[in-house]
């Protein structure tokens, strides 16, 4: 009876989190299924028919489907990641449910559920054209032998990231712990990025084409194949070699791990996460070793380098910090980092173009050199267009309340420091990296490159950051204009590209717009100093 | 309501000056259909210590917030030292000093930070930011504290930067919205003579709050507000006359309770009755 209490509460608030709350607004009290849930559903969807791409290797039935199983239990583990951690870590929980007298295996089992209530929803839509796909291949004696491997390995996936859990618990601290779960997602965000680049490569591999998941011998060892091979064995009713086995590890392994983290893993999991909460005053009074500061880079000497003393000093400076420290900035920026990582190394060492690497020609390695370049400003966009965003939104009245007579000068800096602590570092490896491979004679080009992303970096800026750095809710409406604005930018990026590209060989040409793109930052930074009050939106 | 006569009031008679340092006149405020603040016209004189109290949904943080400069959709004047507020905020807001009710904050910014940033957005130079933050977290006893960042912080110490961050710049007028709140009771000792030694020295203190005690003891003048209006002004001696109660709390209850608080308690006891 406590366990339908919690859950119907958690589930009906889940309904009504992403919904935009407005005073005005109180009919949204609808308990069906919201839009939030629906866009999830629909994302999984897509997502399922991406997956079908697993179904492009190998040669028969098992091979691909533990393929697909892979993939499967994979996306399991990164959107339960997620989920998990806005669920196992509900913080309110520590004040609201566990004063109340239920135990501890009820508290887990109500998590558990949970969890398995919204990755149904997930699963649902990601699992469906596959499903088609395997009838289509297998007919109809497939169905419930895929769901049931379908459950099995959710259970799996669930039980995997509890174990993940568990261990990094027992090994760091509970206040890191949240830091690391974010590094791992931006990690696995990467990685399927990098990893829809390198499989379709993969796949044309003629080892990987001909062969089947069954002659590998160490299959057997490797949990998504037993998913394949017994649902495979309940499918065409054969329990011949391994199948049977397999079939027995599928269902018993996902269930027993499930109990196994109920029973023994609550007690210790529950108490850790209890204690991700502010800390008292007590513990916060022993005083932390500060952290050594590298004196080489200090932020101080850097804003000094960049900006004006006062109101823009103290924008640089501030989003510099928030920058570095802010979980949900670095969320949204740092996967676009890593993307930008693998493009670049993709670039490098497969050049669709046919001047390759080889010819050793200035030209091929410069075309790359620039796309590298205009493509990492995307990297400065997204940064830039979540500038203005925080969950600490609300701290921002202390520039409403201190007498700030132009914003304009704190986003000016603020704009700066995003330039200088994302972009400085690309361009100064690139600056120091391509002469070596291509001689000194690239120079004028790459630093006309890398000044012309500024440019539109703070032309970007100029347009569309109209709002103090971290002081505005991020609530997902999705802003028309500043869409158009941003496509505007995107099409100038491509322009921009291919007249540097084209004017490439004339030096003087090069050297003469690099000095038209250093005037006009410097004339755009003004502009963006100047902007009083009336004209932020 | 009688006209009010800071002649009687204020407890500093030579910083005394007929010119009202704040000056609100007619002010009303709407969000939207709803009425919010009802005419509200106070003349605040330099040197006094105005105890600001009304119960939940009054009027009270909105008053406060028009008059640091955070809200501006309002009609009527609110002038500071003659500057109106809607005119010419920037310099409205140097004057003043803003201590919020434990306000968000940036808190993966430590204190050094955080004042630093403050004290910038004041024009304080930055030797003198550091020197005075310095003593005055020394003096709360913060000094260890300095370079944590505030996350890990009670709230009671973030309150301690809030009311550093407000005071710092030595501003003539100080506006104070639950300041005591989530201190322990050595900071609450700390807070209130500190807020009588300003008070000495010669600032204007609008103390806004919901605990009577302190209220009583440390207001000149008492100005209660309920559903939008002003209900009662002057001092605790003219309001204890004026409406035959010995203590603020039973003053207050006695213009704001639309329901006997006795009845009600007596209704939650009823609850159990089943």
């Amino acid at each position: 009876m406590q366990l339908r209490a919690i859950l119907s509460a958690k589930l009906t608030m889940d309904n009504r989190r992403q919904t935009a709350f407005k005073m005005q607004n109180k009919n949204q009290e609808k308990k069906e299924i919201s839009k939030a849930t629906l866009g999830m559903m629909f994302g999984s969807l897509i997502m399922g028919f991406l997956m079908l791409y697993s179904f492009a290797f190998g040669v028969d039935f098992i091979t691909k489907l533990t393929f697909f199983t892979t993939m499967f239990i994979f996306i399991m583990c990164i959107t339960l990641i997620t989920d998990f951690t806005s669920v196992l870590i509900d913080v309110r929980d520590n004040f609201i449910i566990l004063p109340k007298p239920i135990t501890d295996a009820t508290f887990v089992a109500s998590r558990l559920l949970h969890i398995t209530i919204r990755s149904f929803l997930i699963i649902l839509p990601l699992t469906l054209p596959a499903f088609i796909g395997v009838v289509v291949m297998e007919g109809i004696s497939v169905v419930l032998p895929f769901m049931l491997m379908v459950l099995m390995s959710s259970l799996f996936s669930i039980f995997l990231i509890n174990a993940v859990y568990i261990l990094i618990l027992k090994i760091t601290t509970p206040s890191k712990f949240q830091t690391i779960i974010s590094y791992i997602q931006i990690g696995f965000t990467i990685l399927i990025f990098a990893g829809y680049q390198i499989l379709p490569r993969l796949r044309d591999n003629s080892l990987i084409a001909h062969t089947s998941m069954k002659d590998l011998s160490y299959i057997q060892y490797y949990p998504p194949y037993w998913f394949a091979d017994g649902c495979q064995a309940l499918t065409k009713w054969d329990f011949s070699g391994s199948s049977l086995v397999s079939l027995i590890l599928a269902i018993l392994v996902p269930m027993v791990s499930i109990w196994v983290v109920i029973r023994f893993f609550a007690p210790s999991f529950n108490r850790k996460l209890s204690m991700i909460t502010a800390r008292t005053e007590e513990q916060s009074k022993v005083v932390v070793k500060s952290r050594k500061k590298t004196s080489f880079f200090r932020p101080e000497k850097l804003a000094a380098l960049c900006t004006k003393p006062g109101s823009e000093y103290m924008g640089f400076l501030f989003s510099w910090r928030m920058m570095g420290r802010s979980r949900d900035f670095k969320m949204k920026v740092y996967p676009s980092f890593g993307m930008i990582l693998v493009i670049s190394v993709m670039f490098i060492f497969k050049a669709p173009w046919s001047e390759s690497l080889d010819s050793g020609s200035v030209n091929g390695l410069l075309v790359n050199v620039l796309a590298i370049v205009y493509l990492s400003s995307l990297l400065l966009t997204t940064a830039l267009s979540n500038l203005p965003y925080s969950e600490k939104y609300k701290a921002s009245w202390i520039f409403y309340s201190a007498p700030v007579e132009s914003p304009g000068k704190v986003i000016c800096g603020a704009v700066k420091s995003v330039m200088v602590s994302l972009y400085f570092p690309i361009a100064l490896i690139l600056l120091l990296v391509a002469p070596l491979f291509s001689g000194p004679g690239i120079l004028p080009n790459l630093l006309l490159g890398l000044t012309n992303v500024f440019l539109i970096g703070a032309l970007n800026a100029y347009l569309t950051v109209r709002k103090l750095p971290f002081s505005s809710v991020l609530d997902g409406s999705a802003n028309g204009g500043t869409f158009l604005k941003s496509m505007l930018l995107m099409i100038l990026l491509g322009v921009v590209g291919v007249i540097h590209w084209l004017i490439s060989g004339y030096l003087w040409a090069v050297l003469f717009l690099l000095i038209m793109s250093i005037l006009l930052i410097w004339i755009i930074f003004n502009e963006i100093k100047a902007l009083s009050w009336d004209k932020l939106s | 309501m009688r006209k009010f006569d800071a002649t009687k009031t204020s407890k500093n008679k030579n910083l005394y000056s007929m010119e009202p340092i704040i000056r609100i006149q007619n002010l009303n405020k709407f969000y939207g259909s709803k009425h919010v603040l009802k005419d509200i016209s106070i003349d605040i004189f330099p040197g006094q210590v105005i105890g600001y109290i009304g119960p939940n949904g009054a009027g009270k943080s909105t008053t406060v917030k028009i008059i640091c400069g955070l809200l501006s959709d309002f009609t009527g004047e609110v002038t500071v030292k003659g500057i109106d507020i809607r005119k010419n905020p920037v310099d409205v807001k140097a004057l003043i000093g803003y201590v919020p009710e434990m306000a968000e904050l940036y808190d993966v910014l430590t204190p050094n930070e955080f004042l630093s940033l403050m004290g910038a957005l004041y024009k304080m130079p930055q030797d003198l930011i550091t020197e005075r933050t310095t003593r005055m977290m020394d003096a709360f006893g913060m000094a260890g504290n300095m370079d944590q960042r505030m996350d890990s912080f009670s709230k009671g110490m973030k309150q301690k930067v809030l009311i550093t961050s407000g005071l710092m710049h030595n501003p003539e007028v100080i506006i104070l919205d639950e300041p005591l709140s989530g201190l322990d009771a050595n900071s609450v000792i700390i807070v209130k003579e500190l807020i009588s030694k300003l008070a000495q020295s010669g600032k204007t203190i609008f103390y806004s709050s919901h605990m009577m005690d302190v209220v009583e003891k440390v207001s000149d003048r008492i100005v209660l507000i309920n559903e939008g209006k002003v209900v009662a002004d002057g001092s605790f001696e003219e309001l204890k006359q004026n409406q035959d109660k010995n203590s603020l709390e039973q003053i207050f209850a006695q213009l704001t309770a639309s329901e006997s608080m006795h009845e009600a308690s007596d209704r939650l006891m009823n609850a159990f009755d089943i």
